[in-house]
């Protein structure tokens, strides 16, 4: 039993300090953004905030929560982020299946799987997409932010890895039991796939949240706009002199204890999320159904 | 070789498939083109009878935008007040929040043939050239003269080379939309209390400033006993002239009319600025002063806006930066520091008095375009010069635009502060930013010459003096100053689309001289290479676009 | 199809009608088998036919002076200009050099830390820790370059920045000036980005280390193998399928150098080691609304990259007769 050697527990120590050092140098930015979104508007203008606020306030929250446009683009974020992800997840579940089928069984195989691998390094660019998107007639409607980036590739190609790696010896077993394709996918597949299912539900939950872009060229309203458009256009760094000359207007596009709140606030529903999903791929959970 | 043959067999499906959707796309455009041109007939207007029309437009609403009453940008009290009074209903096409997705946005429409909204304001020179070149945006010459009031004739007049940019050997294809016209030019920001600490006068010339910076640098102007302190802070990120955070005027004081990043008539011709033999001495000078650490070693990594940190935060004692700054972001530094104190003084001068400094064109390059199938010229050069009665003075916006938005009447007296309003507000609705300019066009260069005649103890009468007259004494001095530095305001003369090479050479020759610049001053690069510089500059394209430039110079003198 | 028509022919066989009779058979039999398959497969496909290649028609303009208002039927063909114009620029040669360094830096850094710390992690013991720790490696993934940017600026300044006041008080050297000089540029662009993202990209692997077999481990401890022995027998081992397709695919991103990253944090003095492809496109092309050349030069990245991955591809099978995917 090695958990018991006298080196290991050494090792042990050791490699958890290391890891809480590094862990501590992650968040110092978080604390930093979370200290100026709590510091009064002068000292966090004058970027004097280290990792405790200064003239303690809660007047960006106020300010942010009350932003009609802000609950709004929440609004639509967790729409798009919701049905994105559940469409995503259907699509790539169910191709990744099949992909993970062996050559020899499944001649079309290779040519799918290059046909998805292509569009990883091509596309048609804004252009052509943009025209795409408008004769489908999807301009300001929620699919112009959905289908489009639906079929997440490398997702795809991760999830069917983790198919491929699931012993054979259960899907014979299913098959003997008169299970057919898609029950096998149901009751075997899917319940051992756990960690894999987690992971990338949470990568394309964090894809369709954190996009930006297409947001912005598909919605003619910036009242349509999902959240991470809607931060864009707040936090990037706008050439002011283009905007207006007026120090009061340029004040306000500038406070940076709101824009510190805003980026903590659309951060925030992602991290709550996380730990629901993160219990199944970190540690802790036995992988019963593999061993039956 | 498996999936050889499954990309080409799927790229003839592909292939089959696009050519369907590819004609879709042509007959969906030339749908959208009919369907989106403006229907309206062009208007009878005969015997004082308007017509109401529709007049489609799309603009960015940023948060700066302040809107009350539940109204937003597609009702509003502008929007009623136009069609009331002018039978113009405004349509928005589309809005983004903030202007580089305006920008973004507009270059996609024009580049999948969407229909142009009828009026729209674009502040972007080489997007400005593409809409010319398309030929989708109206030649307005002909309308300009038969419906511009005279007013508004009047003052294209005066700043007609402003004009230029929108002229072509063809036709004009749009107008300028006036700002203040000098509210990116620098002033001199100082540490009043560092000053007077160290027993020492604000710097007149270059000389002085020297001294002041040595001064600031190893006196240890903050008494804290420590070298922590600089002389200078500037910005040498994207130019070493600058809207905010600016360099310009040390080589102004040398060459006495070009800066870097300025085109700058010289005996006829425009030549640019920053590879001019002039420039040497100011950045030799410039060197100098880094080496002796007046200057912040990290200027060429910091934006205009961020360059403005180390005044802020107390380390650095002097700016160069726009006569409104006090109160954005310089008054940043209160926070940081209560006792501080800043005052602003001219610029210094070279010994010989000679000096230039940065300025921006008089319409920030802002400019409003017409689609070429708008119907209704006539009646936008009838909402324009309404909009201008607010800077005259005039007609229904005598004292503002509405009444309960960005004033309110008090026994007869207007009140534009909205803290002092009747009802009293903490962030008031901003009516001059519903129109389709953006913001209110202005008379270029009519405010520092009301905050020149405040601070020379003028009475104020006008409402613009009024309003002036409730700005702080620093920030009216600050304007004053920027009236009185008019003669070494030394603008981009070179107001044309970027030229043919400008496009295909002209950002790897701008990142040659920055770089260069840069390395001069901040590393051991000798002041030399300034003069490899200006050769390399010539030989790889700069010529032909000199020749470019004068070219159009040339067609519009 | 006609590789395996030629084969028929040098063998003799007269007609070529049955072997194409046999083949379709046999599709036809395969189909019937595994035609849940295809279906399971369909709306995945057709959308990526739909969103994905249907827009490539686009990549015409490559070849063209594309003007917007003559649309793609209209604008003069051009050849292969724009791509000769890439390597004319003076600078087009320091720049993809640039490109290629910084990327593979990025790569390889990019798989391999991430892994490392998925293994150290997995040693943890107390699940709490354990799980804390992933959670907060995990945040720099949410916070974009632009925020980043700024706060690298503050954190790494030559003018009491964190980094410096620590490296000047424990080591007593001078400060560095990270983003002014051109190695240390290139070191903060990889560090940073390694930083910002291995949290992130660590969870594939901890979902790999997750769907391992216990029973493998618990035979292994029967025979009394090392916890060391364990890591390099079961737990790499099992990773590894992973490990190789991520970084083959991540090899496509070898002329990415992170667009972001560095247009925020690159400035005059670092531009000759700073400047990247899409930096220097952006600048030349997509400023100036110059699409042509624009997308003459994601062409190139295009092809440079897809040929990095079917050549990795096609390496792990001949020399491994691993297929990757």
């Amino acid at each position: 039993m090695y958990h018991k050697s006298k080196g290991y527990k050494v090792f042990n120590v050791i490699n958890s300090i290391c890891l809480i050092l590094l862990s501590l140098l992650c968040i110092l930015p978080m604390i930093h953004i979370l200290a100026v979104s709590f510091s009064g508007r002068g000292p966090a203008n004058a970027n004097i905030i280290g990792l405790w606020p200064i003239d303690f306030t809660f007047e960006s929250y106020e300010k942010t929560l009350n932003s009609p446009n802000f609950i709004r683009s929440l609004w639509v974020a967790v729409y798009r982020t919701v049905l994105g992800t559940a469409i995503g997840m259907a699509l790539i579940i169910a191709a990744g299946y099949a992909l993970s089928k062996e050559y020899s069984y499944f001649k079309g195989r290779s040519v799918y799987i290059w046909v998805f691998v292509f569009t990883m390094m091509f596309n048609g660019g804004l252009v052509p997409t943009y025209l795409l998107i408008s004769n489908l007639h999807l301009i300001n409607t929620i699919w112009a932010l959905v289908l489009p980036g639906a079929v997440g590739v490398f997702n795809m190609i991760l999830i069917m890895n983790f198919f491929k790696a699931i012993p054979r010896e259960l899907e014979e077993a299913a098959y003997l039991d008169g299970a057919g394709l898609f029950k096998t996918l149901w009751k075997v597949y899917l319940p051992v796939s756990m960690p894999a299912i987690a992971t990338i539900g949470l990568f394309t939950l964090v894809w369709h949240w954190n996009s930006w872009f297409d947001g912005l060229i598909y919605m003619t309203d910036s009242k349509k706009y999902p959240l991470a458009t809607y931060l864009q256009t707040i936090v990037v760094q706008q050439d002011f002199s283009k905007i207006s000359l007026d120090p009061k207007d340029l004040e306000n596009l500038s406070q940076r204890s709101v824009k510190a709140a805003q980026i903590f606030i659309t951060a925030f529903p992602i991290l709550i999320v996380y730990p629901f999903l993160q219990k199944y791929f970190v540690g802790g959970i036995v992988m019963g159904a593999v061993k039956e | 070789m498996k999936y050889k043959k499954g990309i080409i067999r799927s790229s003839i499906i592909i292939l089959i498939l696009s050519l369907f959707v590819g004609c879709g796309n042509g007959s969906g455009n030339n749908n959208q083109a009919t369907n989106g041109a403006t229907g309206n007939p062009p208007v009878a207007d005969k015997g004082g009878e308007k017509l109401p029309i529709t007049l489609t437009t799309a603009r960015p609403i940023g948060s700066d935008v302040i809107f009350i009453n539940g109204e937003d940008i597609t009702n509003n009290v502008h929007n009623k007040w136009a069609k009331d009074t002018l039978g113009i209903e405004i349509k928005d096409l589309w809005t983004t929040a903030d202007n580089t997705a305006y920008h973004t946005k507009l270059r996609l429409a024009l580049s999948t043939n969407e229909e142009l909204p009828d009026v729209f304001v674009v502040q972007d020179r080489s997007l400005v050239a593409d809409l010319i070149a398309s030929g989708k945006v109206m030649d307005i010459s002909e309308a300009y003269e038969q419906y511009a009031s005279e007013r508004l004739k009047g003052l294209y007049g005066e700043f007609s080379e402003a004009l230029n940019q929108l002229k072509t050997e063809n036709g004009l294809y749009g107008l300028p939309i006036f700002t203040s016209g000098d509210g990116t030019n620098p002033v001199l920001w100082i540490r009043q209390d560092w000053l007077d600490t160290l027993k020492l006068e604000a710097p007149k010339t270059i000389e002085d400033f020297e001294k002041v910076m040595d001064a600031f640098t190893n006196g240890d102007p903050d008494g804290n006993g420590k070298k922590d302190t600089i002389g200078f802070a500037f910005s040498a990120r994207e130019n070493f002239s600058n809207w905010m955070s600016d360099a310009s005027f040390i080589f102004g004081a040398y060459s006495g009319k070009a800066i870097p990043g300025s085109w700058t008539e010289i005996d006829g011709k425009l030549k640019l600025g920053s590879v001019l033999p002039e420039m040497k001495p100011g950045l030799a000078k410039m060197k100098d002063w880094a080496a002796k650490g007046y200057l912040d070693a990290e200027s060429p990594i910091l934006d205009p806006i961020k360059a403005t940190e180390s005044f802020i935060q107390g380390r650095a004692g002097m700016i160069a930066a726009p006569s409104w700054s006090e109160g954005w972001p310089l008054n940043g530094l209160y926070s940081t520091n209560k006792d501080a104190k800043i005052d602003v003084y001219p610029l210094p001068v070279g010994s010989d008095g000679k000096s230039a400094r940065f300025m921006n064109t008089l319409n920030e390059n802002k400019v409003v375009v017409f689609n070429k199938n708008f119907k209704n010229i006539d009646r936008f050069f009838e909402y324009f010069d309404k909009i201008y009665d607010v800077v005259y003075e005039t007609g229904d916006f005598k004292y503002g635009y509405f009444e309960g938005y960005d004033y309110v009447l008090v026994n007869g007296e207007p009140v534009y502060d909205s803290k002092k309003f009747p009802t009293p507000l903490e962030k008031g609705p901003t009516p001059s930013k519903y129109s389709l300019f953006w913001n209110t066009p202005e008379i270029p260069l009519k405010g520092s010459a009301i905050a020149n005649r405040l601070y020379n103890g003028a009475t104020p009468t006008t409402v613009g003096e009024k309003k002036a007259a409730t700005q702080n004494e620093v920030t009216i001095k600050a304007g004053s100053i920027n009236f009185d530095l008019k003669a070494s305001n030394s603008p981009n003369q070179f107001l044309g689309a970027p030229t043919q090479t400008m496009r295909s050479k002209g950002e790897s020759l701008d990142k040659m001289i920055l770089e260069t610049y840069a390395r001069i001053v901040f590393t051991d690069k000798s002041i030399d290479d300034f003069d490899t510089l200006v050769k390399d500059w010539y030989d790889k394209g700069g010529q032909q676009i000199e020749d470019e430039v004068n070219t159009w110079y040339q067609s519009v003198k | 199809m006609s590789v395996v028509l030629l084969e028929k022919k040098d063998e003799g066989i007269p007609v070529q009608i049955p072997v194409q009779q046999s083949r379709l058979d046999r599709f036809k039999k395969g189909f019937k088998r595994t035609w849940p398959l295809h279906v399971l497969i369909l709306p995945a496909f057709i959308l990526t036919i739909l969103f994905h290649y249907v827009p490539m028609l686009g990549l015409v303009i490559a070849f063209q002076d594309y003007k917007p208002w003559l649309g793609f039927f209209k604008s003069e063909w051009v050849g292969l200009t724009h791509f000769r114009n890439l390597f004319m620029f003076e600078d087009s040669v320091n720049v993809i050099w640039n490109t290629l360094i910084i990327s593979v830096l990025k790569i390889s850094f990019g798989v391999s830390v991430p892994v490392v710390f998925a293994l150290l992690l997995n040693e943890v013991r107390n699940i709490g820790l354990k799980r804390s720790i992933q959670t907060l490696v995990y945040l720099p993934h949410f916070l974009s370059w632009v925020i980043l940017g700024g706060i690298l600026i503050d954190v790494l300044s030559i003018n009491g920045g964190l980094v410096n006041r620590v490296i000047t008080s424990l080591f007593g050297i001078d400060p560095i000036f990270f983003l002014g000089t051109g190695n240390w540029f290139r070191t903060t662009l990889v560090v940073s980005d390694i930083w910002k993202e291995f949290g992130f990209s660590a969870i594939v692997y901890l979902a790999a280390i997750a769907g391992i077999n216990p029973s493998l481990y618990e035979a292994a401890e029967v025979d009394g193998a090392t916890r060391w022995k364990q890591i390099l027998h079961i737990t790499i081992p099992g990773m590894l399928p992973i490990i190789v397709v991520v970084g083959t695919l991540q090899l496509g991103n070898i002329l990415n150098a992170g667009f972001d990253q560095v247009f925020n944090l690159y400035n005059p003095l670092v531009y000759r080691e700073g400047d990247i492809i899409d930096t220097f496109v952006y600048r030349n092309a997509l400023l100036e609304g110059n699409f042509s050349f624009a997308t003459a030069i994601g062409l190139f990245k295009s092809v440079i990259s897809f040929g990095m991955v079917v050549y990795s591809y096609r390496l792990a099978y001949k020399y491994a007769n691993y297929r990757v995917w």
